[in-house]
């Protein structure tokens, strides 16, 4: 029985893309419940990614494979999940490129490692402005705020951002997180926000202990 | 505002600095030539320097990624890191200091029919008497309308000061240049003056300039330097975000890319024994950034969504609008250029490669610090732009360095004992070989890769193959990472081995899936599976060795006999239109006829990117 979701869990480690909706099928109408498949099956598996990636195992194409293969598991099982079960599990993320920026690759994979460890993610895509940025995250009731840019021209609209979160009352209530080739941890801390991720696998846990802290 | 001095101990030097000036712009104040790839950010690590009785007020988190807490203690720190707002005693180790990048734009000979922008015409005037009712000009006008066949000669306001040094009753011959646009750039004295002309190519990195004959169809001097404005940031962002944190640096800019082709000028026209005065004619070209910073054209819009240029078109501006000391009535060419991340650059190794005079499918992949591609044939042709991220420089490579001297530039591994021999960059006039390396180059670093790929010591995914030989092999110290040793500390010019590690392979294949991907897209839209002959151009495509590049797939396939590379074709273009004025016509036709693909943004890229990041399978042969 158990073996069922330790299937999963390898076939998303190794990025079994076309055969997991086979598996995930078997195991639900096995009577296997979403909830352990979610935890145990996905949630393990890119906890195995992502330690793969930090010791240069994996690189971004099989943790894209991994993590793609897995969404397809979820949405699976998702009819299943009790409501809210995935947003009170680990928190609520709105994620985005900022504004007069339109790199994504990057932004992507930090959205879907987000969704494979179990979050609630809203991703807004590219060129957002902080107004944009604020009303989804009112609008979603986000914990955390992940703001990407991959140019240095672009880099400021990130401390406008969270100038803008701090206008509207929300900087305490919303952690700021921030990531993209030209930003480092020292201009994190300059623009007063609370988390600076070189990679998708670092942001999944820098958000973890924010969320804990 | 109170001074500060700083003094730099090993070197010798000190130099007064105001109270919260950076340390490493202090250094560059004093003239000391502090590596920092990341423009002062903190994020490259390159910058260190010991400080000695500091009186530490904490250090900056990034520090960490950089120092043990041993090293933080001693008082190693970053350049860029330290605010100065005390007197200090610095250390600047030799591995943190740039020793003058090579310069590596040499050009390639090539046969151009004469045919120059600017002609000479002599002018007889005949003497002058009261109550002529003329004028010096209006006589000299005369005489190309009725002699030269003119229709409307123009006089620029420099050569009419000119002339009016010779105004009087009787006046000697002179000779008028003059331009196919029928502008008159100079009158003077008939003497035996050459006609000279001056292409200019406008790199990141650095400046090249060509001294040419217009008269006989020849090359009198070349000379290159380092682009001033490294100095403000290695790349052209970092450029464009320092006019757009500082507006008043735009001038600062454009005045040091001025003085430098100045100094170039200068330089060439004395060794040849002529005057600047003679340079009647100028071509440049560059990328859109570094046209735009020549021209002192504010470059924030190159660095934002949607990216706009503000003018591509072709353009002739006055020298001495701009004080370049040449012929203050010359009119300098800027080529035309393709969009923001496509430039002129691009153009010129277009004209210079002539493509269009063939059916064939030619890929041109002008790789610098960004990656410029054109995919055409005589019918249509597509052009894009690829970010190829620091790999192709040196920087944020573990022991990257800039092509100057010490640098590893090409290596070779035994695949059995897995003993690695390597070429260093030796200092002009040095000997081969007889420098000990300090670090690894771009070239290297593909060098390296490749090598370790054939070696089987990289899968076909990038990893480090750790069931393989382990000789070399090890785990990076404080990280899970592995590493390849390439020189022991005992043959090294730094006090520690030299590796290529895990981070520096994945910035590889960055890289190339960059470049790889953008040239498969533009394939898809020729609607071809492989190109017919692919030309590598720039700083960095001139100099990567073909097999390196094959074996690493930075290339889309292609027979080996029909990929090579062209060295500063740019340059070559520049040249080409200098003493050839049809070409300037040519790269007004290859501006309007090439179509932009914008890569960014689309999942398809997204897809063929992530693709694009493996190795080639024939690669390495213990891959199944």
């Amino acid at each position: 029985m158990a073996d069922l979701i330790k299937e999963i869990h390898d076939m998303v480690v190794e990025y079994k893309k076309d055969a997991i909706a086979e598996k995930v099928d078997q195991a639900l109408n096995e009577g296997k419940d979403a909830e352990s498949i979610l935890n145990n099956g996905l949630i393990a598996a890119m906890d195995v990614v992502g330690e793969k990636y930090s010791t240069g195992e994996v690189f971004i194409p099989e943790m894209l494979a991994s993590a793609k293969t897995m969404k397809i598991a979820l949405e699976k099982i998702k009819p299943q999940l009790q409501k809210d079960v995935v947003a009170s599990n680990k928190g609520v993320v709105v994620i985005g490129t900022v504004k007069d920026d339109i790199h994504d690759i990057g932004k992507n994979l930090v959205a879907m490692m987000l969704e494979g460890a179990g979050f609630e993610v809203h991703d807004i895509g590219i060129d957002n402005s902080p107004e944009n940025f604020i009303s989804k995250a009112k609008e979603v009731n986000a914990q955390i705020l992940g703001i990407s840019a991959l140019l240095t021209t672009t880099m400021p609209m990130m401390k406008e951002t969270v100038e803008a979160l701090k206008d509207e009352g929300l900087y305490e209530k919303i952690h700021v997180i921030v990531g993209g080739a030209p930003v480092s941890q020292q201009y994190a801390d300059e623009i007063g926000a609370r988390g600076y991720a070189a990679d998708a696998v670092v942001a999944v846990e820098k958000i973890k202990s924010l969320l804990d802290s | 505002m109170s001074k500060y001095q700083v003094h730099f101990e090993n070197l010798g030097l000190k130099v007064p600095v105001e109270k919260g000036t950076s340390l490493l712009t202090a250094a560059w104040l004093a003239g000391v030539n502090i590596r920092s790839e990341c423009n002062g950010k903190g994020r490259c690590g390159k910058c260190r320097v010991l400080i000695h009785e500091f009186k530490d007020k904490g250090h900056k988190s990034s520090n960490h990624q950089f120092f043990t807490e041993e090293e933080l203690r001693q008082g190693w720190r970053l350049a860029c890191e330290i605010e100065i707002d005390c007197d200090l005693k610095v250390t600047v180790p030799k591995a943190s200091r740039d020793m003058g990048a090579v310069i590596r734009k040499s050009y390639t000979h090539r046969e151009i029919e004469l045919k120059p922008f600017v002609r000479r015409f002599y002018l007889d005037l005949p003497p002058f008497e009261a109550n002529h009712g003329t004028g010096m000009w209006e006589q000299c006008a005369a005489i190309l309308r009725d002699k030269y066949n003119m229709e409307e000669p123009v006089i620029s306001p420099t050569a009419m000061i000119r002339l009016s040094n010779l105004a009087g009753r009787n006046v000697p011959p002179l000779e008028a240049f003059v331009s196919q646009s029928q502008q008159v750039i100079c009158i003077r004295r008939k003497k035996d003056h050459p006609m000279l002309g001056l292409a200019v190519d406008i790199g990141t990195t650095s400046l090249a300039a060509y001294l040419g004959d217009l008269d006989n169809n020849l090359i009198l001097a070349a000379d290159s330097v380092l682009n001033p404005q490294v100095v403000y940031g290695g790349d052209v962002l970092s450029r464009i975000s320092l006019v757009q944190e500082r507006p008043e640096m735009l001038a600062s800019l454009q005045q040091s890319v001025l003085q430098a082709v100045n100094g170039l000028i200068a330089n060439m026209t004395e060794s040849v024994g002529t005057n600047p005065d003679d340079i009647v004619d100028v071509t440049v070209v560059g990328n859109t950034t570094m046209h735009h910073l020549f021209l002192g054209l504010n470059p924030e819009a190159l660095g934002k969504y949607p990216f706009i240029p503000t003018i591509k078109t072709a353009q002739y501006v006055r020298s001495s609008l701009l004080g370049l000391n040449v012929n203050p009535g010359a009119q300098i060419y800027m080529f035309p250029i393709f969009s923001a991340y496509v430039g002129a650059d691009t153009i010129g190794v277009r004209i210079a490669e002539q493509f269009h005079e063939q059916e064939v499918m030619k890929l041109i992949m002008d790789i610098g610090t960004n990656g410029e591609l054109v995919l055409g044939s005589n019918n249509r042709s597509f052009c894009t732009s690829v970010a190829t991220g620091p790999a192709f420089e040196g920087a944020q490579i573990k022991f990257g360095m800039r092509a100057a001297p010490g640098a590893i530039e090409r290596l070779s591994i035994d695949p059995k004992t897995l003993d690695v021999k390597y070429t260093v960059i030796p200092s002009p006039g040095e000997k081969e070989n007889t420098r000990r390396p300090m670090g690894i180059c771009g070239s290297g670093i593909f060098s390296a890769v490749a090598e370790l790929l054939k070696a089987g010591m990289i899968k076909e995914n990038g990893a480090f193959d750790k069931t393989k030989n382990r000789s070399r092999l090890r785990q990076e110290k404080g990280s899970k990472k592995y590493e390849f040793v390439l020189v022991f500390a005992e043959e090294s010019g730094l006090d520690t081995d030299i590796t290529i590690c895990q981070d520096d392979v994945r910035a590889v294949q960055l890289g190339k899936s960059a470049l790889l991907a953008g040239a498969q897209i533009m394939m898809q839209h020729a609607g071809i599976t492989e190109p017919d002959e692919i030309i590598l151009a720039g700083a960095f495509g001139s100099y990567i060795n073909i097999d390196d590049a094959i074996t690493i797939g930075l290339v889309p396939h292609c027979p080996r006999e029909k990929i090579y590379a062209v060295g500063n074709a740019a340059g070559d273009g520049a040249r080409m239109a200098l003493f050839n004025w049809d070409f300037r016509e040519e790269a007004q036709r290859f501006e309007q006829e090439t179509e932009f693909i914008a890569l960014s943004g689309t999942e398809e890229f997204q897809d063929i990117l992530v693709k694009a990041m493996e190795f080639p399978r024939y690669a390495c042969p213990a891959c199944p």
